[in-house]
């Protein structure tokens, strides 16, 4: 066949060198991608004392012929490049040629592949570097790899290795990462004999999902499809209910390609931003599929790195899709994001493979050139987002019932009965209000309106405060409060923003200073830039060409938005307060004509509905 | 103890008492309600410690003694049927037994000396003023108190003697409202300026109820104040703290003033809060000599302009205010005619009865810069 090469010097060159098998888990990483890159359509890994004493990996994909197997072993062999400029244009999972080389120096490796039409198979040993020549082996399809007594012949490696539990919650993350990344590809996890888990193997994300974590947790994800330019964002976002703390179930690929969540950290944080309470992150399987040659791969062995050649572009694109998720699905429900039209959806979509993706992703003899690939590119989401997410609007014909415990509201309208968060619902108003204040920014001669105040409010400055209040005074004025010193570090405080009449704005202006103070006020370079950069998201195209004068402005705008967040909630209304039904209605108002009312600025939930179907359903009215 | 009450009254003065008693308590005992005999009846007390509330009503007294009654005796009471209802408290192990027709009620309480005792006045300084009055003081003073705890004496009402009247006022920083009336001072005692909770304040107009009439006497200690009627005590801690220096608040003079009908200028301004019905906008003010025109528009919405006669003097004047503000004011004068001083286009207004008498009511609201 001759199909696996020596890479040239050159090419070896340039490729780092790295440490490709730290522990079982990164065998089995190596292991599992060869096989991808194989074209495998069922693999299966098993492992006995957690990878010790064994890791077997079993694959139907394409199968070697002697020569190939005998080379396999060879350090920088590989099948996936021939030559550097290839390096430009990554479409696999491996192509250092480090994987099984590595292995085999430091354990006891038995390769035993077969090509699909050959008779006979081939079988090549390996143990602590020594490689054994290539004898015949058994007809199967495929190729089957066992990995015996890791680290033998390296002691202190051995020794690291944690509990056979620890190690085999390892394996299943990175085997079950690479199960999101292929849905069309079925992967199963075995260990001491028994079936940890099983992906289907069918194409669609959700039912590697349901395999992974269960019908549960695949009812509270909504589908997420967006395209910006060249960059296809597809895959799953969580609804807030599933937010985790322990940062977990966050996965995200480049062309199917597991690569760090944390790179496009600020897109999935903006996107969530005042939808999760503090402390939470959001869950998330999303896939960017984009041009190969637009990404640099090889930046670590692990490949978890990469580098996009506009990450601006992957931002705004990965933004967008999820805000377009968010903004449509039933976040306080998540009941109609039901996992079997999900899975019908993706599945009737399977076959459509958008001829772009063939385009940009098929290199010919790569995985990524078979028709089953575009993970979840099967997707058509955009088309039907009831099937999934579900449409959500605020309901016209809401109409107060009543209030309940001092706290919350009720409501009814024809999709069903509606409890609402006194409070949270007018932290949401006050935020808005407060935003929709700010935004008469542009013209620095406008004055927004004010509510001048019978008695003035006083601040007390902390100590070292005086020079944030002098940095913020005029954006302060802008906004509508009207501020005086008033000896010492006491400021007095005349007029306040109209929108904030009935507010108490002393701890308002306390927190903005505070905040101010901490984040070393205006000036520094990339905390700056980063509030620029939020600013010229917010604001749009106005903002982001002047970067230089507006510079200070909009980091400071920037931090009174988060400021106004917190203030929202110190200056409602608390919970156990009697409303008249003036009131009440009048707060109901509001929110329906907030950007976001069912979640308050802080993340909670403003309101909860108890759909119609669902009374049906506890009534035993329902139709099943 | 053995007693029998007319259940009618005991449901009703449970319900009165009760809302002293601490919803969430912290010992379970602050969540029920001592039953003490008297040489008048029944004296029943419940307390969360803030505030405490004690009601007398008739009862024929069998047996001499005290009782804490869980909170759910009111719940009882209430399903009981109209008639006499007999109670027989067994001490030795804290039950009560409720008999009314041909049935019984055992339920279990707590030993009397273990409930807070409600505080005495004592010696305090004390004067007296009417339950008419004391109704209007608080209830046009106490919706301009602000609901903010973090600025504690804003949440509270400021209780003033002085010139032979009893002077409460209220302010949230937005607007502030005084209320006056005439009180029975007694000459000997000297009275300091307290701050009380306004939500204390809704209680004691609670236990007052809508009708009757007769003398309330209002004592301060160091720390509390005594409500005390013919039959009803009420009991609050003082909020501490420095009530801001309200006089310098309510104008002395005015560039302008205006007389008018108070039910067409709040009827107007009513109608103008539908079309600025969001926070933060205004309804707008014309004064001429003979009329005031009110209007107010929003764009998307619509626009409303009324105009309503008046009697001014000064200059014409053109102010913006938050509906809202103006209508809590209007709504607390009950004569037929108001008055309103302003004293510039940016600055303090102040609305009152036209009639003066004796300046019972004013309230003052600063307007909104628009534009």
């Amino acid at each position: 066949m001759g199909r696996i090469v020596v890479l040239d010097a050159i090419t070896a060159g340039r490729i780092a060198a790295g440490e490709v098998v730290e522990r079982p888990a990164s065998v089995v990483k190596e292991l599992v991608e060869n096989a991808l890159d194989a074209g495998a359509r069922r693999i299966e890994v098993e492992l006995e004392d957690g990878g010790r004493t064994l890791i077997k990996v079993a694959d139907d994909g394409e199968g070697m012929d002697a020569p190939d197997a005998r080379l396999a072993f060879e350090r920088h062999a590989t099948s996936k490049l021939t030559s550097a400029e290839d390096l430009d244009d990554v479409g696999t999972y491996g192509f250092r040629g480090e994987a099984l080389p590595s292995i085999g120096a430091v354990a006891r490796v038995r390769l035993v592949s077969c090509l699909p039409e050959a008779g006979e198979g081939v079988e090549v040993l390996c143990e602590g570097g020594l490689v054994s020549e290539p004898r015949p082996g058994p007809a199967r399809p495929g190729t089957v790899v066992w990995v015996r007594d890791l680290y033998f012949n390296t002691p202190a490696r051995r020794q690291a290795m944690r509990s056979a539990a620890a190690e085999v919650a390892r394996v299943s993350e990175v085997a079950g990462t690479l199960a999101l990344a292929v849905p069309g590809v079925a992967l199963s996890l075995v260990s001491e004999g028994k079936l940890l888990w099983s992906t289907p193997g069918s194409g669609s994300l959700e039912d590697a999902v349901v395999a992974l974590f269960g019908a549960e947790f695949a009812r509270s994800v909504i589908a997420v499809d967006g395209r910006s330019g060249p960059v296809r964002v597809t895959g799953l976002a969580g609804l807030p209910a599933v937010a985790r703390r322990d940062g977990k179930r966050q996965y995200l690929f480049c062309n199917a390609r597991p690569i760090n969540p944390k790179l496009l950290r600020g897109a999935y944080e903006e996107a969530y931003r005042t939808l999760l309470q503090a402390g939470r992150t959001p869950v998330f399987i999303l896939n960017l599929s984009l041009e190969p040659a637009s990404v640099d791969v090889n930046i670590h062995p692990a490949k978890t790195q990469v580098r996009f050649r506009d990450h601006g572009l992957v931002y705004r694109a990965t933004l967008s899709a999820l805000r377009a998720a968010l903004g449509r699905a039933d976040l306080f429900g998540g009941r109609l994001a039901g996992y079997p039209a999900a899975r019908e959806t993706a599945s009737a979509a399977e076959t459509a493979v958008p001829a772009d993706w063939r385009d940009v992703l098929g290199r010919g003899a790569g995985w990524f050139g078979r028709e089953t690939l575009p993970p979840y590119a099967a997707d058509d989401a955009s088309e039907s987002p009831e099937s999934r997410g579900g449409d959500w609007a605020w309901p016209r014909d809401l109409a107060y019932l009543g209030q309940v415990g001092r706290t919350f509201l009720v409501a009814r309208a024809a999709d069903g009965l509606y409890v609402i968060d006194q409070h949270a619902a007018h932290e949401r108003v006050v935020l808005e209000r407060l935003v929709a204040a700010g935004a008469g920014e542009v013209d620095p001669e406008a004055r927004t309106d004010q509510q001048l105040l019978a008695v003035p409010v006083t601040v007390e400055l902390a100590p070292g405060e005086e020079d944030v209040l002098e940095r913020s005074l005029a954006f302060l004025r802008r906004v509508g409060f009207e501020l005086e010193a008033f000896g010492g570090r006491t400021v007095l405080i005349r007029a306040v923003p109209a929108v904030l009449s009935g507010v108490p704005v002393g701890g308002l202006i306390a927190d903005f200073l505070d905040r101010l103070g901490a984040e070393g006020g205006p000036g520094t370079g990339a905390e700056r830039a980063g509030a620029e950069r939020a600013g010229a998201e917010e604001t749009g195209a106005e903002n982001a060409g002047v970067p230089g004068a507006r510079g200070s402005l909009a980091a400071s705008f920037d931090r009174f938005r988060a400021a106004r967040v917190m203030a929202a909630c110190q200056a409602s209304l608390k919970a156990g307060q009697g409303l008249s039904e003036a009131e009440a209605e009048a707060l109901l108002g509001d929110l329906g004509r907030t950007s976001e009312p069912r979640t308050c600025p802080h993340g909670r939930p403003t309101l909860l509905r108890i759909g119609l179907d669902e009374l049906e359903r506890s009534f035993g009215r329902g139709r099943g | 103890m053995k007693f029998k009450v007319a259940q009618e009254n005991l449901a009703s003065s449970l319900q009165l008492v009760q809302r002293a008693a601490a919803a969430r308590p912290t010992i379970p005992i602050l969540s029920g309600v001592l039953v003490e005999t008297s040489s008048n009846g029944l004296t029943l007390t419940a307390t969360d410690n803030e505030i405490g509330i004690r009601l007398t009503l008739p009862a024929m007294i069998a047996e001499d003694g005290a009782f804490v009654f869980p909170g759910r005796l009111g719940d009882i009471v209430r399903k009981i049927p109209f008639g006499e209802i007999a109670f027989e408290i067994d001490n030795s192990n804290n039950t009560a037994n409720i008999s009314w027709g041909r049935s019984r009620f055992v339920i279990h309480g707590y030993s009397a000396g273990e409930f807070p005792s409600l505080p005495e006045p004592g010696s305090a300084p004390a004067l007296a003023v009417s339950k008419t009055d004391l109704r209007r003081l608080i209830r046009q003073t106490g919706f301009a108190a602000s609901h903010d705890d973090s600025r504690p004496v804003f949440t509270g009402v400021l209780l003033v003697v002085a010139e032979g009247k009893l002077r409460f006022v209220a302010t949230d920083g937005f607007r502030l409202a005084l209320a006056e009336a005439p009180a029975d001072i007694p000459a000997d005692q000297t009275f300091r300026d307290v701050i009380i909770p306004s939500r204390a304040l809704a209680e004691v107009a609670h236990v007052l109820g809508e009708e009757g009439d007769g003398p309330v006497r209002i004592a301060f200690s160091d720390n509390r104040v005594f409500f005390e009627a013919s039959h009803e005590r009420v009991v609050c801690r003082l909020i501490e703290g420095q009530f801001p220096p309200y006089k310098q608040v309510i104008p002395q003079s005015f560039v302008t003033r205006l007389g008018c009908n108070t039910q067409d200028f709040l009827s107007a301004c009513e109608r103008a809060s539908l079309i600025a019905h969001e926070v933060g906008q205004a309804v707008k003010l014309e004064i001429s000599a003979t009329t005031m025109v009110i209007s107010a528009s929003k764009p998307e919405l619509g626009n409303v302009r009324e105009e309503i006669s008046v009697e001014s003097q000064g200059d014409p004047l053109e102010i913006a205010f938050n509906p809202r503000y103006v209508i809590d004011g209007l709504r607390n004068i009950s004569a037929e005619r108001m008055a309103y001083e302003f004293t510039g286009p940016l600055s303090p207004t102040c609305m009152s009865p036209e009639d003066g008498k004796e300046n019972s009511f004013t309230y003052v609201v600063l307007p909104m810069r628009v534009g």
